[in-house]
């Protein structure tokens, strides 16, 4: 008998990073752990934060404000209550937190997570970039020469904890990231990290042949620059080439199209999965954080793929170049 | 239940409204003035209507809270009036303040406020609402008391300087 485990009421993981505060008490209240009343007077606290903050953010010169503005703020209160939930072990713990404490208590702790988030940040930064320095394009260099400074300098943990960051010029392999506010733009820059991190195990002319082979002007053509190496790393697994030479030749993706026609859309994405690990071992690739991140893109990748076998070509997913060009770059 | 709290049609945004109105009774029943349960209600409601015409946001009593603990010592205003003056001293207040983009803090549009209706207009409504109102407006875009106005000032003595 001791060994029967009560299952929660609100199961770990159940709930969305992305407005987890409102997630969290309508999922409280659907199980019974937070009656009405003590959902109106939650709500009734919470008004009380946004009215302090209205005033804060006013130097109480005004009462009313802009509507975009309140909710901008409340956005802000609910995600950072949001961030001090999360701490908590389990989702019933942070629905105790919430009826037991003091929610600007909660508000604080969760300001206080948002400023030592963006303060991790700021130092983790610099050791992306150096993962990368010779493999670039102008949307690369835009995204961490303008964008992420500019966010980092712009975060408002105190009224605009919430913000995401406009970062739009350079795609991410694989771009849905459920968070909000600093942690997303911590999770886009691991990610970036991971891609920087994942092309430092192939050699620079290599990669630059690859890459010039996909698009000549690829400096000033907006793409994922891993991807393109990963994908063309994948097709030499596949074709039993050496994948840390990244080279392929028509001949090899001919090959690999009669691999690959007739799969499904599963298999494909089992067939690259297992080419990932395979890659992964030769590469000497590590972490367990890049190689997750790495599968996740494969769920981006293989409709990519799926489609290079519809049309019978791969020769722009796997990218080959001819024999020539190989030995002008050497 | 829902926590979507930025919505004037929240019951509990409100009655909380409401409530905050019903309190002022007890400074405002000093001068023999006091907000039914209906009138407040009705107060609210204009109030969350001029809020939302202007696209603005408030929560509790808000500007009517100060307006009524500004003008309840009026002399113009007696018990039959006095939901209805608040009523249109409530919607003049938020037309002023997006008519002039927000510049001016609540307490100081109050004053201003409690100056022409008493001082100047002698607790006429219609020559408040129709040629003050105008004047102030403009007052306040192009007066000298804000801060808007020394930019413009500062824009003027550039352009002077300009041209010599």
């Amino acid at each position: 008998m001791n060994d029967i485990i009560k299952k929660p009421l609100i199961p770990d993981g159940s709930l969305k990073v992305c407005g987890y505060f409102t997630a969290l008490c309508e999922a409280a209240a659907n199980v019974g752990l937070i009656n009405e009343y003590s959902m109106q007077q939650l709500q009734i606290r919470t008004l009380e934060l946004l009215d302090s903050q209205i005033r804060s953010y006013t130097n109480d010169s005004t009462t009313s404000v802009p509507s975009e503005l309140a909710k901008e703020l409340m956005d802000s209160v609910f995600y950072c209550i949001g961030l001090a939930l999360r701490e908590y072990r389990t989702p019933e713990e942070g629905v105790s937190a919430l009826l037991n404490n003091d929610i600007l208590a909660l508000f604080g702790a969760g300001r206080q997570l948002a400023k030592k988030k963006l303060s991790d940040f700021k130092n983790f930064f610099p050791r992306v970039l150096r993962e990368n320095e010779h493999i670039k394009s102008q949307a690369y260099e835009w995204l961490v020469q303008k964008e992420v400074p500019l966010y980092v300098r712009k975060y408002n943990p105190v009224f605009f904890a919430h913000m995401n960051p406009d970062f739009v010029t350079y795609p991410l392999c694989y771009e849905h990231i459920d968070a909000e506010g600093i942690e997303y733009a911590r999770e886009y820059i691991d990610r970036l990290y991971y891609e920087n991190k994942f092309i430092s195990y192939f050699d620079t002319k290599a990669v630059l042949a690859v890459l010039s082979s996909y698009s000549k002007s690829y400096r000033s053509v907006v793409f994922n620059l891993f991807s393109v190496v990963f994908q063309t790393a994948l097709g030499c697994v596949i074709a039993n080439r050496d994948p840390r030479e990244l080279f392929l030749t028509r001949d090899d993706n001919n090959n690999n199209l009669a691999v690959l026609t007739g799969m499904d859309s599963t298999g494909v994405e089992k067939l690259l999965l297992d080419a990932s690990q395979a890659l992964f071992d030769i590469v000497g690739a590590r972490g367990v954080g890049m190689k997750k991140y790495i599968c996740q893109c494969l769920t981006d990748i293989t409709p990519v793929v799926m489609y290079g076998i519809k049309i019978g070509n791969l020769n722009n997913i796997f990218v080959s170049y001819d024999d020539t060009k190989k030995k002008g770059l050497e | 239940m829902s926590f979507d709290l930025i919505n004037f049609s929240s019951p509990l945004v409100k009655k909380i409204a409401v409530d905050s109105l019903m309190e002022t009774n007890d400074l405002s029943s000093q001068y023999g003035l006091t907000l039914t349960r209906e009138q407040a209600v009705e107060l609210s409601d204009t109030r969350f209507a001029a809020l939302s015409d202007n696209g603005l946001f408030e929560l509790r009593g808000g500007a009517a809270e100060k307006i009524i603990k500004t003008f309840c010592s009026s002399g113009y205003i007696m018990p039959d009036n006095y939901a209805s003056v608040l009523n249109e001293l409530l919607e003049l207040f938020y037309y002023i303040k997006t008519a002039v983009n927000n510049v001016i803090p609540d307490d100081e549009l109050i004053k201003q406020l409690d100056y022409l209706y008493n001082d100047v207009c002698r607790g006429s409504m219609d020559l408040l609402t129709g040629r003050e109102t105008e004047n102030l407006i403009r007052n306040i875009n192009y007066g000298k008391h804000y801060k808007d106005r020394v930019d413009l000032s500062e824009e003027a003595e550039d352009e002077n300087e300009d041209e010599q």
